[in-house]
């Protein structure tokens, strides 16, 4: 591996962990996902008022904070947040 | 002919695709990258239950409980991803760090092993496995 000083550290000499995740995907795609992902939020929110069991209840509080999390980036960035 | 109106919340739900899941774990891994542990952890906890058959999403999970210094979950998220692909030698290293952090030898060699088998048999193409193996080599040979 040719460094030269100055030059930055790869990205195994900041994490070595980080560099185990694979890249699979691409985030510039998840633009274009926002009325998908919108939809699927408003039934994640409709099924947690109808009520169920208490692992139904956890795994759409896990999947409506996934999708919040998503959202909330898609509106800063659409918005010039980020 | 007119069709009843129908609001979202009246649709079917369905899976997620598997684009769409590559690409949500793709911006969890970004803040993974850039420290936003509170947002990766939400986006590979949701990935864990939307699609548990995803195995990245498994690591991404193992890498959170590690900061954590949660070991016996970074074995349990990384065991995840080695069901679902046996052969995943990124998944074998987490539970090897784990192990040794938690002063499993059995475990840690166990895996260590399975590790350099397929780096010795040409498996392994990512050289950060290699140099993350032999690190964790390392350790474990140095190990009290």
């Amino acid at each position: 591996m040719s460094t030269t000083i100055g030059s930055p550290p790869d990205s195994f000499s900041l994490s070595p962990l980080l560099s185990l995740l694979p890249t699979c995907g691409s985030v510039a795609r998840v633009e274009g996902m926002v009325s998908s992902l919108f939809a699927r939020q408003e039934k994640v929110v409709q099924l947690r008022e109808q009520g169920g069991s208490k692992e139904l209840e956890r795994r759409l509080v896990c999947e409506e904070a996934m999708l919040r999390q998503v959202l909330d980036w898609l509106s800063a960035k659409s918005g010039g947040g980020e | 002919m007119d069709l009843p109106s129908r609001k979202p919340s009246d649709l079917p739900r369905r899976s997620y695709s598997r684009e769409e899941v590559v690409d949500i774990y793709e911006l969890g891994k970004l803040w993974l990258e850039s420290g936003q542990h509170k947002r990766a952890e939400d986006v590979m906890s949701g990935l864990n239950e939307v699609a548990p058959d995803f195995a990245p999403a498994w690591l991404g999970t193992a890498f959170l409980r590690g900061t954590q210094l949660d070991y016996e979950g970074v074995v349990a998220a990384a065991t995840a991803a080695l069901r679902l692909e046996p052969d995943c030698v990124e998944a074998m290293l987490f539970v090897v760090i784990a192990a040794l952090a938690l002063k499993d030898s059995s475990m840690a060699g166990t895996y260590l092993g399975e590790v350099g088998d397929r780096i010795e048999q040409g498996q392994v193409s990512n050289p950060n496995v290699t140099r993350l193996y032999k690190m964790q080599l390392a350790r474990y040979q140095n190990r009290e």
